[in-house]
């Protein structure tokens, strides 16, 4: 097979794809392309920092809807769990005890090992 | 130097797992690794030219 | 063999060098890049104390990190869980900068310190505290209390040091926290946390402490061994991106404060009831802690030790009889911590001498001091070390400000005599003067005195030192000649100096006695509101020219603001601080 045939086959792929999909790669490819295109040419300039500000607000609403998902997604199942288990893992019961302090937990792997951890 | 960095930075699989393992918080697991697929994600692609799509999340 | 050991990423980064077991330097990064309680990576601090100690990156035999980043992870991941959904907007904020920054702290550390390949260690963030505290002081043998905000789950701890060993037996975990009770108080009274707690204990003795059995009843559940738990239905911090919450307002009459309102007796008994908790907690842990150990000797670090209200209440009304408290108790003393637990106690080397001083930071020698001056066109006088010392009394007695820039910086939020504006403490207007127009900020700040240790319990009722200004002790009743540095209750936060540590210094204050029979002199820091104190001679001359400071004294040179050219600046620099 020949890098014509390949690319044939290639093209016939694409043109297959949906429409939604074709958009979205083509704007990807655009974007891929200004930055690159940038970066190459004015990596100081003006237009390039405007172009990563502008980047920089669409990836604000992303991280937002990023997060929202992990916190939804693996915090609320944990969380639900916990609750479900009877479990407080902040120890928030109100009223005196005898004593509120707790033993010192050391790390079991020693105190050589355990500094090479951070935990 | 960039593999070093980036063995260093991957040190922090090994030592998240040795945590969950040596202090028994798996109940971590899930959250632990979502974010540190994020943050992968986010480390290893800053200064790439695939950077417009990832380096401005967070 | 050198350790390289580093705080940052909360507040108040720092580094600090160790050298065979003795501190070469330290410093805050802050008073190097000039933003106040700076967090970020201290690449300047580290700079500067390798390059204090002739030594290069590769050179270090071992890297201390001053908390465990994964355990402090897993109780901000805890504290999500248990407050599920009502953390997401704390979720939101603080994942970011995990994921970016904080969950790859060795390999910042590797990339700041490159080609450096030594161990990176970590120690717990109250065992840098207690290795600060103790490992540096005069004991050989002492228990030891660390008490701030939060760590990685601990929030207070004690336990004991021996020689190079350091045992801590137990703790009291987040989300109950002195520090963190502090701080609320210190948010709902229309301060910055983290920044103006000690602003709150200023404010304290202006009011009565008229909430004290209600808070004790209520919010505060303390046991008699000084352990306590909060009842979280006041506070949003553990979830929230504010400290308090409406059933907190509700319980004291009225949303917070305000920042820059005018304050009136609800926010001064505020705050005097949440101080007097504050003694009240302490003292109780200090002496639930002699009855543990059995020793007559305490250390204490963390950001409550420096409350020196308190500090001053535990060595007169516990069975502890002698008390030594890091000078930078706070996070930034993490750094010289962490450095002396690898050293000392994972190394089992024994200890250094003691300290006697915190002058840790940078110096710049008297040409330096030139070569600046005369780039900016000062006008200056060279004078001997007699006549700077018989100049700079007569004009602080003559009520002329003077600021006092000699020798290596301090280490630590206090000015001890190496940047500090010095002023003539038996003026009773001297106060506002400083408050308004030098240091602009706000009129109820008390000032400090720095007194001849010989004299100190002469003046003061006091039988030890206090060469950290972290203990505050009674003006004794003959001695009320001293108003600006008395504060309304009688009390003052007093450095004692001795020669030995600041020889200058010291004549200075000796010389002011013999002209004024006052062996006392007013030292604060030498800054504005929301600035760092002064670094170099750069800082300090602005400084003086941006405020209406007198005189400024630089190493050996004397200047006089009114011989001085006009600064010349394009920003007006108010501007450039933000107000703590």
């Amino acid at each position: 097979m020949d890098i014509s045939q390949l690319m044939t086959r290639f093209g016939a792929r694409l043109a297959h794809l949906p429409t939604h999909t074709k958009v979205l790669l083509t704007l990807a490819t655009c974007v891929l392309l200004i930055e690159l295109a940038l970066r190459h040419f004015g990596p100081r300039s003006r237009v390039y920092s405007r172009w990563t500000r502008g980047i920089e607000a669409v990836g604000a609403v992303w991280t937002a809807v990023l997060l929202s998902i992990v916190y939804v997604v693996s915090v609320g199942p944990v969380s639900l769990f916990m609750t479900l288990t009877g479990k407080d893992l902040l120890d928030r019961t109100a009223g005196r005890d005898v004593t509120s302090w707790k033993a010192h937990d050391p790390n079991p792997l020693g105190p050589l090992a355990a500094a090479r951890h951070q935990f | 130097m960039a593999f070093e960095e980036s063995r260093e930075k991957l040190g922090i699989i090994g030592e998240l797992w040795a945590f969950m393992r040596v202090r028994k918080k798996w109940w971590l697991g899930p959250i632990v690794v979502m974010l540190a697929l994020l943050g992968l994600l986010v480390i290893f692609t800053q200064g790439s030219a695939v950077a417009p799509f990832i380096y401005t999340l967070f | 063999m050198n350790v390289l050991g580093i705080s940052c990423f909360y507040h108040d980064s720092a580094a600090a060098l160790l050298r065979d077991g003795v501190v070469v330097a330290a410093c805050q990064e802050e008073r190097l890049s000039r933003k106040k309680h700076d967090s970020n990576f201290p690449s300047r601090a580290v700079k500067y104390v390798l390059k204090q100690a002739g030594v290069r990156a590769e050179q270090l035999d071992a890297v201390g990190f001053y908390d465990k980043p994964l355990l402090k992870f897993e109780r901000m991941l805890s504290t999500y869980i248990a407050t599920f959904p009502r953390s997401f907007g704390s979720f939101r904020k603080a994942m970011p900068v995990w994921i970016k920054e904080k969950l790859w702290v060795p390999s910042i550390i590797r990339r700041e310190l490159r080609p450096y390949r030594g161990p990176i260690l970590f120690a717990e963030h109250h065992m840098s505290h207690a290795a600060s505290c103790f490992l540096v002081s005069p004991f050989e043998e002492a228990a030891i209390l660390t008490v701030d905000g939060v760590g990685e789950w601990a929030t207070a701890s004690f336990g004991v040091g021996k020689g190079s060993d350091i045992t801590l037996f137990k703790e009291i975990r987040f989300p109950h926290s002195l520090g963190l009770l502090y701080s609320a108080f210190t948010y709902y009274l229309g301060f910055k946390v983290n920044s103006a707690e000690y602003k709150v204990m200023g404010l304290a003795p202006y009011g009565k402490p008229v909430h004290f059995d209600r808070i004790m009843s209520d919010m505060v559940h303390l046991n008699e061994d000084g352990s306590f738990k909060l009842n979280m239905k006041y506070f949003s911090y553990d979830h929230g991106l504010t400290m308090t919450n409406g059933a907190f307002s509700e319980f004291f009459g009225g949303p917070p404060r305000k920042p820059e309102t005018w304050m009136k007796e609800r926010e001064f008994d505020i705050a005097a009831s949440i101080q007097k908790v504050c003694e009240e907690v302490v003292l109780r842990m200090a002496r639930y802690i002699h009855r543990e150990t059995g020793l007559t000797r305490l250390c204490m670090a963390g950001g409550v030790a420096l409350n020196c209200v308190a500090n001053g209440r535990v060595i007169r009304e516990t069975p502890f009889k002698e008390l030594f408290v890091q000078p930078a108790a706070g996070d930034a003393g993490g750094s010289v911590g962490v450095a002396h637990y690898v050293y000392n106690t994972l190394g089992k080397q024994p200890r250094a001498p003691a300290w006697t001083h915190a002058y840790l930071g940078p110096e710049y020698d008297e040409s330096e001091i030139r070569e600046y001056l005369d780039g900016q066109g000062a006008r200056y006088r060279v004078v001997s070390d007699e006549e700077l010392v018989r100049e700079t009394a007569r004009l602080i007695a003559g009520r002329s400000v003077v600021g006092w820039f000699q020798g290596r910086m301090e280490f630590g939020p206090r000015a001890l005599g190496g940047r500090s504006i010095l002023a003539d403490p038996r003026d009773a207007k001297m106060r506002d003067t400083l408050n308004m127009k030098i240091k602009f900020r706000e009129g109820f700040r008390p000032f400090a005195p720095s007194v001849l240790a010989d004299k100190a319990s002469e003046w003061f009722e006091i039988d030890c030192d206090s060469p950290y200004m972290l203990l505050v002790a009674q003006v004794r009743d003959g001695k009320r000649c001293i108003p600006s540095v008395t504060h309304v209750d009688g009390s003052a936060r007093l450095q004692t100096v001795t020669r030995e540590t600041s020889p200058l210094y010291y004549d200075v204050i000796r010389e002011f006695e013999r002209l004024t029979g006052v062996p006392v002199i007013i030292n604060t820091s030498f800054n504005v509101r929301g600035e760092p104190i002064v670094c170099t001679p750069h800082d300090a001359y602005l400084c003086f020219m941006r405020t209406n400071m007198d005189h400024l004294v630089l190493g050996h040179h004397l200047l006089d603001k009114k011989d001085q050219p006009p600064l010349r600046e394009d920003v007006d620099w108010r501007t450039l601080f933000e107000l703590d």
